[in-house]
């Protein structure tokens, strides 16, 4: 079990860090390329942050474990906005943007309400069986196409001149890119895999469904990055950071990589219910909310003190019910 | 025969002249209660253009004849293509806005591959049987919820609101106009499903083969007007917009709504269809680029024309 959760941990570092070397090694490939800053920072950058769920998931979904691809989703958005944000409020009040609360948490909204009604296809079809089918797949992956398409509208409408260089902005020799970019998809195929089978063979041990680990220690795990990058942002001051990378997490979560794991394999949602799909959309539903009550536009101490428990209060259920 | 085409006729000028009457009434309506003119403009109006679609396919929808239904979406949206912009572009070049060409058209083309992919389950989840579920037509909504917000914020953009373009009523008129608008557009709707079904029966044909082309033409025949009249006043954006617009009502809203009432299973309609639909889409976004780029000239026009008469053709000849 200790053996286990250390495994799993590992793995999980593993597949943090493959990530920032695929990142970094392919950022400056491209940039060899004379690809815009811009451009690397939406695709490249973005997909790279999200690799570690990426990887669980399609691995999960390849392996025939739907549970922990669909629960890490799932859980990932959860533990978004009800943890991450929490915690972030708590530690100071977020103020939001126009174009988030209009734009983005609607969006993120959008992909919660969608992720229930591709996978629970019976409460609106009666007789179908429930199951992520390829077409789905292909569906949530078109809502990504105009989520990518919006995204990079609004970058080009930013003005550039304050989009400062970051970190990883450096440009490594061609042959040593290569082996980062080949490096980094290696430590992310092996490290995933360590993960997924750890965090399974956690919930055999622990007696606990594969939907359970899934939603709650894979799901925190995979969102560890996010955590880190938000916590960071709100000491900083910078609630747009903290607030665009939880949102557009949720966004990714659901119609990037939930759609990839389900073109590539359809996904039964067999453990996950439809009060998880139902905490995950009024987990939006409540961000949307908090943004007007108590103090326009902003989430406030309390709000963040009201989601953290939320959040303590599913997890206890689940594992209650477990 | 001939009684049942003239029915047909007579249901689509029924349908068109409610819809017009009860968009009239509702505009009037909601100018009172002091809604925008532009969130009219993208409701009610946007609405009451597609409204022949809308009652054909639902009351085909509700009547269970899934090959109506879809079909004469897949059938419209192929027709205002081909057929409408075809002609358009023959009377004078349609010169298109950077908007149209990379954010209305590719959503156009993703509206049709979205059709393929809900309708396909036989090739693509290797399901038993072609239908678009309830889930379905909720999803087909999300997509239109999210061309709504588009449309809004353009809108608000450019903000030049013809203040007073909507007539007002008395109160009772309007509501009146409502009432007799919808009772109007089930009735003519009804007949046009019934005399289109029995005009199928007659000739020995497939519903799918009339809905994709008599159904389909008739009901884009307000479409054809609009464009046309459009392409002499030299106005190619109105001409465009109203094509591409409506292809996108069609799918995201008129078959979401379609769905979303009665699962619809589209069992006479092939791949080729739904590909002649993908086809279409890709071909005007194709048409942005080549000879003249933004402009879709004369030949590529008539080559828009000549390939709707060849998809006819075929239809036909394989019924």
């Amino acid at each position: 079990m200790l053996i286990n959760l250390l495994l799993f941990a590992v793995g999980l570092a593993l597949v943090v860090f493959s990530a920032h070397w695929l990142v970094d090694g392919a950022s400056s490939m491209a940039r060899r390329l004379r690809i815009p800053d811009i451009v690397i920072g939406l695709t490249i950058v973005a997909f790279g942050t999200s690799a570690p769920e990426m990887v669980v998931s399609v691995i999960s979904a390849l392996n025939g474990q739907s549970d922990v691809a669909i629960g890490n989703v799932i859980g990932s958005s959860i533990f978004n906005i009800l943890g991450i944000l929490g915690i972030c409020a708590i530690i100071y009040p977020l103020t939001i943007q126009k174009n988030t609360i209009w734009k983005e948490v609607p969006l993120s909204l959008l992909a919660a309400i969608i992720a229930l009604v591709v996978a629970y296809d019976s409460l609106f079809d009666g007789n179908s069986s429930n199951m992520i089918t390829r077409g789905d797949g292909i569906i949530l992956l078109s809502f990504f196409a105009i989520y990518m398409y919006y995204t990079f509208g609004v970058a080009k409408d930013t003005d550039m001149s304050d989009v400062k260089p970051s970190e990883t902005q450096k440009t490594y020799a061609p042959w040593l890119a290569t082996i980062m970019v080949i490096g980094g998809i290696a430590g992310l195929t092996f490290g995933g895999k360590i993960t997924v089978e750890n965090a399974v063979l956690m919930a055999r041990n622990l007696g606990v469904s594969d939907s359970v680990i899934g939603l709650t220690l894979v799901a925190i795990g995979t969102s560890l990055p996010e955590l880190a990058t938000s916590v960071v942002a709100t000491l900083k001051r910078n609630s747009d950071i903290a607030l665009g990378n939880v949102i557009g997490s949720n966004i990714f979560n659901v119609f990037f990589i939930l759609g990839v794991s389900s073109t590539i394999s359809p996904l039964a949602p067999g453990g996950i219910t439809v009060t998880d799909f139902l905490v995950c959309i009024g987990a939006s539903v409540i961000l949307f909310v908090s943004c007007f009550v108590l103090r326009p536009m902003r989430i406030s101490r309390i709000e963040g003190w009201t989601m953290v428990l939320m959040y303590l209060g599913y997890t206890a259920w689940l594992i209650g019910k477990a | 025969m001939l009684i049942s085409l003239l029915l047909f006729a007579l249901g689509l000028v029924i349908v068109s002249f409610s819809a017009s009457k009860m968009v009239d009434g509702a505009s009037s309506l909601a100018k009172r209660m002091n809604i925008p003119d532009i969130v009219i403009g993208l409701t009610i109006v946007a609405l009451g253009t597609s409204a022949p679609e809308m009652v054909i396919s639902i009351l085909s929808a509700i009547d269970g004849k899934g090959d109506l239904a879809v079909g004469n979406i897949v059938g419209s949206n192929i027709a205002n293509i081909l057929v409408i912009l075809g002609i358009s572009a023959t009377i004078y070049p349609l010169t298109l806005q950077s908007n149209t060409i990379w954010k209305e058209i590719p959503l156009s083309l993703l509206a049709a591959i979205m059709v393929f992919v809900m309708a396909g389950d036989v090739l693509i989840d290797g399901g038993t049987q072609n239908q678009l579920q309830r889930s379905d037509g909720i999803v087909l909504l999300g997509f239109f919820v999210i061309y709504l917000f588009y449309t809004f914020s353009i809108a608000k953009k450019n903000k030049n609101s013809n203040e007073g373009q909507y007539k007002n009523y008395p109160v009772w008129l309007s509501n009146l106009m409502i009432v007799a608008g919808i009772i109007g557009l089930t009735l003519g709707g009804k007949i046009m499903v019934d005399n289109a079904v029995a005009i199928a029966k007659t000739l020995g044909i497939s519903d799918s083969v009339i809905a994709l082309t008599l159904v389909a033409v008739g009901t884009s025949i307000p479409e054809l007007a609009t464009s046309i009249a459009a392409a002499l006043k030299r106005n190619a954006d109105i001409a465009i917009g109203n094509i591409i617009g409506s292809n996108i009502f069609n799918v995201f809203l008129i078959l979401g709504v379609s769905a979303t009432i009665s699962p619809l299973y589209p069992t006479g309609l092939t791949t080729v269809d739904f590909g002649v639909c993908i086809g279409a889409s890709l071909l005007l976004f194709i048409s942005c680029f080549v000879l003249r780029p933004m402009t879709i000239y004369r030949v590529e026009g008539w080559t828009m024309l000549l390939l709707y008469v060849g998809y006819a053709a075929w239809l036909i000849g394989k019924a």
